[in-house]
Formats: structure tokens, C-alpha cells, sequence
């Protein structure tokens, strides 16, 4: 008996290897084979780049990626200060919008498309042209025309009026990049059974109650889930600025070895990053959507 | 006083309170509603009023938002430009294969992944989450070896193949959707099927499947998106360009507008008259209505398919 269900066991294993069989093939070829490719890049010399003969280096690349390359740090920085920032921000408006649209709102429908247009035209050249094209003038000109006068404006340090400009510059910035997230938390949101809100009616809870003990526990494990794809969508998206300055070390500059060098610290960072935020955030979530 | 009261008396002051709050918070919800979507409708609102203005009108400025003499010249430009007749037909044969690859092979895969056990599964599994993570622009160059060796630069093979086999643009993302809706899916009539004598792949295609029909189109719209923006990988392989893709056309053409700008000869003042913002912002328009038209389209469905996604276990 006991063999035959190790026998059943075997074949349902093998089942299941056939059904992951082309993703295993995909991720050989299309994803293994060129991460190791990139990993010996890192350590080696190429010698003649027509036929890829190369010698081992050790960790030099790796050494000139920080040591000798001036711009390779600062880049890497600033683009995790953002990634931060941007993180907040995008959290606090997705989690917002997707709250609003959830409600029982006239035009819930058009609402709903307007919103979900960033998770249509959220990626691509289109998107950094939308933001980056007439982002400056935009504000400027909302700055003038919706919130202040000319004549506050004339009086207003330069400063002031920069960083206003720059507040809501990262804005639509963030409300461009909020798509998925949007639409994450919304599938949480509908994820709620209504009887909980109606029980806790009954107990004479306020909106606001409602809101700090009901939607935002239930919904700890999705802030959870938005937050690692944040995360790894800020820190691989194409228009990454660390990821750009790689490209032009590999492709401009030619040095395929010092960029795959880089390649891989940024790499081993991302994972490090958002493998600790899920650890540090999964106790208390866990915690959270107990009670 | 926590209960409405049955009596009838007249309104009272608190009553009248309550309904002013009421009323107040309805305002600043839909100001805020009202205001965020502007955001998001403002740049398509800006590009159209653009793309039918002359070029007077675009250099003056006191013009905003209703051109004075309005223009169709910039449409045709753009769509010369973009060599769009062709283009559109490249990008619509490689999103809709790259697409169907997607649907087909992560639906499949994240089926192995959720019902059978396997020695490594976990292992494999969190590699499908590594494919999601690392950045295709730090493999471009052995890709690049790869695909040139395989003799596929230049076709459209590199960006259809992988996704047959889940990888591919976000593929890993894929797997994941499908897995978490398997996830959620009572496995009872997998195994009445089993019962009755269907082997596992049968019940794949003949039960399984059939019910994936909201992840299905969820996947459907995002991969569709994503592989018709995408002109980073388009632009790794694909040099020919009578094969160009719709949006890969959209670089070049900032970058010449750009030169314009730049280069005061004769020549080139011609062309500024002629080739002006009115055009590029006609062009990115032409690149993104076929995209909003599938939307306008799906829409309904999509939010419902939203809904029934089963994201939340």
C-alpha cells in the first residue's frame, strides 16, 4: 500500500514537471544562461570583444565600479532615495484613490477608467514623454493659475516657488506610477466581506473607526504585496536612472564588464532591499491581520 | 445619542448638523475625485488640443486651450511619419502573439505550480519570482550574444518566443496571477474529473481553463499594454526598419524634432514650420489610441475580472 502511494506520488510529481516543463526550458535558456553569462562578465577581462575571449579578473570591476567611476555611486543613491520616497507617496494615493472609488460614487464607472489609464499607457516612452515633456510648464502654470495670484507669486522667494514646483512635479510623477497599485488595493478592498462593516455599524463604529480597525488590518497583507511590487517596479522600470547610466557604460562606452559588474551590485541590492522590508513588514502584518 | 429615533418629532438641530457634515464630506470627495482626475486627464487633454494647432498658433502664446485655425495637416504628418500603415501592423502581429504566448504558457505553468508537489518546488518557485525582479537591461548584452547566435536578431523571435515559455516581459507576474487565482479555486472538481477517469492534462483543458475566464482577461490587458509600450527590447533587435514596431518610431522622432531645434539653416527653419509640437503630440496620440480603444472596450469586463481576480486568498 505504502508503495503505491509513493508510486502515485512519483507520477503526480512528474505531472507537475511536465506542466512547469516550459517555463523550465524558458528560464534555462532566456534568464539562467544570460545571468551567468553576466556573472563571469563581472569577473573578467574581455580581451577580444569579436569572439568574447576573456581572462578572470577577480573583483576589479567591482572595485572601479565604486572606487574608480565617479557617477556610479551618486546615481545609485539618489535613485534609492527616491525609490523611497516615491514609495511612501505611492502608497499613501493608490490606497486613497482605491478607497474614494470603492465608495458608492455618482460616474463610478468613468472615474474608474480615468484612474485605470495609468495601468494602460503606465509604461513605455509614451508615459516618460507625458511626464517629462510638459511636466516643468504644467506645474508652473498650475501653480499660477489654480493656487496663487500673480502678484503673491512676484513677492514669493525663488526657492519657495521651486520647491512647490518640485512637490508637485513628483505628484503626478507618483499618480502616473500608481496604476497597479491602485488596482491591487482595490482588489483587496472588494476582498471584504460588507457583513463586517454592517456588524460593526451595529456596534455604533464611526467611518473613521471603521476605517483604522477594519479596512486597514484586513488589508495588511495587500499593503504588504504593494509594497515588494513597488519596490521591484521602482527599481527596474526602464526609465530607472541606475539602470540607464548601465546601459551607457555597456553600450556607449563599450565596457560590458564594468557594467555587468554594476549590473550585479545594483541586482544583489534590490534583492537585499526588498527581501529585508518583507521580513522587517511581515511580523507585524502578520500581527495586524490576526486581531 | 447612538440610535435614530423612531418618534417623529420635527428635524432636529443635530439632524441638520448631520446632514451639513454629510454634504460637506460628498464636496471635498468629489473636488478631490474631480481634481486627481484631471491629473490623469490632462496630458491626453493637452496632446489633442496641440495636435490640431498650426504653427502659429502653437507659438503663441496667449492660444491655450481652442486652437485659432485648426488643423488636420499634423494627423497626416504624424502617420507618415510613423510610417504607421506598416508599423501598426508589425506591433499589432507582435502584441498579439507575444500576448497569446503569455495567456497560454504562464496559465499553464502556475497550474503546475499550485496542485502538484514536486522535489523543489519552493526552490523553483522564488526562481519565477527572481525572473520577476532582475532587470532585463543588466542581461541585454548576453541576450543580445544569445539571440545573435541563434541567428534571431532582426526578427521578431526574441520578443514572441520567450513568452511561450513564460518568460518574457513580466512573465513571471503572469505565473504569479494565475497561481494566486488557482489558489482560490476549490480543487473538488479537479478531483470529480479525476474520478472519473480524466488524466491531469484533460482536466487542465477541459475544466480548469474554461474557468479562468476574469485572470484571463486581467493578464489579457496588462500584457497587451505592456508589449505594445515596450520599445526597449524592440529597440535591442530589431535594426530593419521596415520591421520597426509602432512606438519604437516615437525615440527617433523626438530626437529629430530635437535637431530642429538645434540647426538654424534654411533647410531646417522649413522644416520647423512643418514639423512642429503640433506633430509630435498627433504622433504620440496615433501610438496610444489603439491601446485606449481596446480599454474602452474592455473596460466593464476588466473591473469585474478586477474584482474576481482572487488576489486576496
Amino acid at each position: 500500500m505504502k508503495k503505491r502511494m509513493n508510486g502515485l506520488r512519483k507520477r503526480k510529481a512528474l505531472v507537475g514537471y511536465g506542466f512547469i516543463a516550459p517555463w523550465l526550458i524558458g528560464f534555462g535558456v532566456f534568464c539562467l544562461f544570460p545571468v551567468v553569462y553576466s556573472l563571469i562578465f563581472s569577473f573578467s577581462e574581455i580581451k577580444d570583444p569579436t569572439t568574447f575571449s576573456f581572462k578572470m579578473v577577480g573583483f576589479k570591476n567591482y572595485l572601479d565600479a565604486f572606487l574608480v567611476d565617479t557617477e556610479f555611486l551618486p546615481t545609485f543613491l539618489q535613485s534609492i532615495g527616491d525609490t523611497a520616497i516615491n514609495l511612501v507617496l505611492i502608497l499613501f494615493f493608490s490606497f486613497f484613490i482605491a478607497i474614494i472609488i470603492n465608495r458608492k460614487i455618482r460616474f463610478r464607472g468613468f472615474f474608474r477608467m480615468v484612474f485605470f489609464l495609468p495601468v494602460i499607457l503606465g509604461t513605455g516612452f509614451i508615459l516618460d514623454q507625458i511626464l517629462g515633456e510638459n511636466l516643468q510648464e504644467q506645474s508652473i502654470t498650475l501653480v499660477r493659475e489654480l493656487l496663487l495670484s500673480e502678484d503673491i507669486v512676484r513677492t514669493m522667494p525663488a526657492e519657495f516657488l521651486e520647491m512647490i514646483q518640485e512637490l508637485l512635479n513628483r505628484i503626478t510623477v507618483v499618480l502616473w506610477n500608481s496604476g497597479v497599485q491602485i488596482l491591487l488595493f482595490l482588489t483587496g478592498l472588494q476582498g471584504i466581506s460588507p457583513s463586517i462593516y454592517e456588524a460593526a455599524r451595529v456596534d455604533a463604529a464611526g467611518e473613521w473607526e471603521q476605517f483604522w480597525l477594519i479596512t486597514l488590518p484586513l488589508m495588511a497583507p495587500m499593503i504588504l504585496l504593494t509594497v515588494v511590487y513597488t519596490l521591484v517596479s521602482g527599481f527596474t522600470n526602464s526609465s530607472n536612472e541606475v539602470l540607464e547610466y548601465i546601459l551607457e557604460i555597456a553600450f556607449e562606452k563599450n565596457q560590458l564588464e564594468l557594467s555587468s559588474a554594476m549590473g550585479w551590485v545594483y541586482f544583489l541590492f534590490i534583492i537585499l532591499f526588498v527581501g529585508l522590508t518583507f521580513l522587517a513588514m511581515r511580523k507585524p502584518i502578520e500581527r495586524a491581520s490576526d486581531r | 445619542m447612538k440610535f435614530p429615533s423612531i418618534s417623529r418629532q420635527p428635524i432636529s438641530k443635530l439632524q441638520v448638523i448631520k446632514a451639513a457634515k454629510n454634504f460637506g464630506g460628498k464636496l471635498i470627495l468629489y473636488v478631490l475625485l474631480i481634481g486627481l482626475a484631471f491629473v490623469f486627464l490632462q496630458p491626453f487633454i493637452y496632446m489633442l488640443v496641440n495636435s490640431f494647432k498650426t504653427y502659429t498658433d502653437v507659438m503663441n502664446m496667449s492660444i491655450k486651450w481652442i486652437p485659432r485655425e485648426g488643423t488636420l495637416e499634423n494627423w497626416k504628418l504624424a502617420a507618415d511619419a510613423l510610417n504607421i500603415d506598416k508599423t501598426f501592423l508589425n506591433s499589432l502581429l507582435v502584441t498579439s502573439l507575444a500576448t497569446l504566448g503569455h495567456l497560454f504558457s504562464c496559465s499553464f505553468v502556475a497550474y503546475g505550480f499550485t496542485r502538484f508537489r514536486f522535489p523543489g518546488r519552493g526552490l523553483l518557485f522564488g526562481l519565477v519570482i527572481f525572473s520577476i525582479v532582475v532587470p532585463i537591461q543588466t542581461l541585454s548584452v548576453p541576450l543580445y550574444m544569445l539571440y545573435s547566435n541563434l541567428d534571431w536578431v532582426g526578427t521578431y523571435l526574441p520578443l514572441i518566443v520567450p513568452t511561450f515559455l513564460g518568460m518574457g516581459l513580466n512573465g513571471g507576474i503572469f505565473i504569479f496571477l494565475f497561481r494566486q487565482y488557482y489558489l482560490s479555486l476549490p480543487a473538488s472538481l479537479e478531483e470529480a474529473a479525476a474520478l472519473d477517469g480524466c488524466s491531469e492534462y484533460g482536466t487542465y483543458f477541459r475544466i480548469v481553463l474554461p474557468s479562468t475566464g476574469s485572470t484571463m482577461l486581467v493578464s489579457f490587458v496588462l500584457s497587451c499594454a505592456w508589449h505594445w509600450n515596450d520599445y526597449f527590447e524592440p529597440g535591442m533587435y530589431i535594426n530593419n526598419t521596415k520591421k520597426y514596431l509602432l512606438p519604437q518610431m516615437l525615440p527617433s522622432m523626438y530626437e529629430f524634432f530635437e535637431k530642429l531645434d538645434v540647426n538654424t539653416s534654411q533647410e531646417s527653419l522649413e522644416m520647423a514650420l512643418k514639423y512642429h509640437t503640433g506633430v509630435i503630440m498627433a504622433a504620440t496620440l496615433l501610438c496610444v489610441i489603439p491601446l485606449l480603444i481596446m480599454f474602452l472596450f474592455l473596460n466593464n469586463k476588466f473591473m469585474q475580472g478586477i474584482e474576481r481576480t482572487g488576489l486576496v486568498e
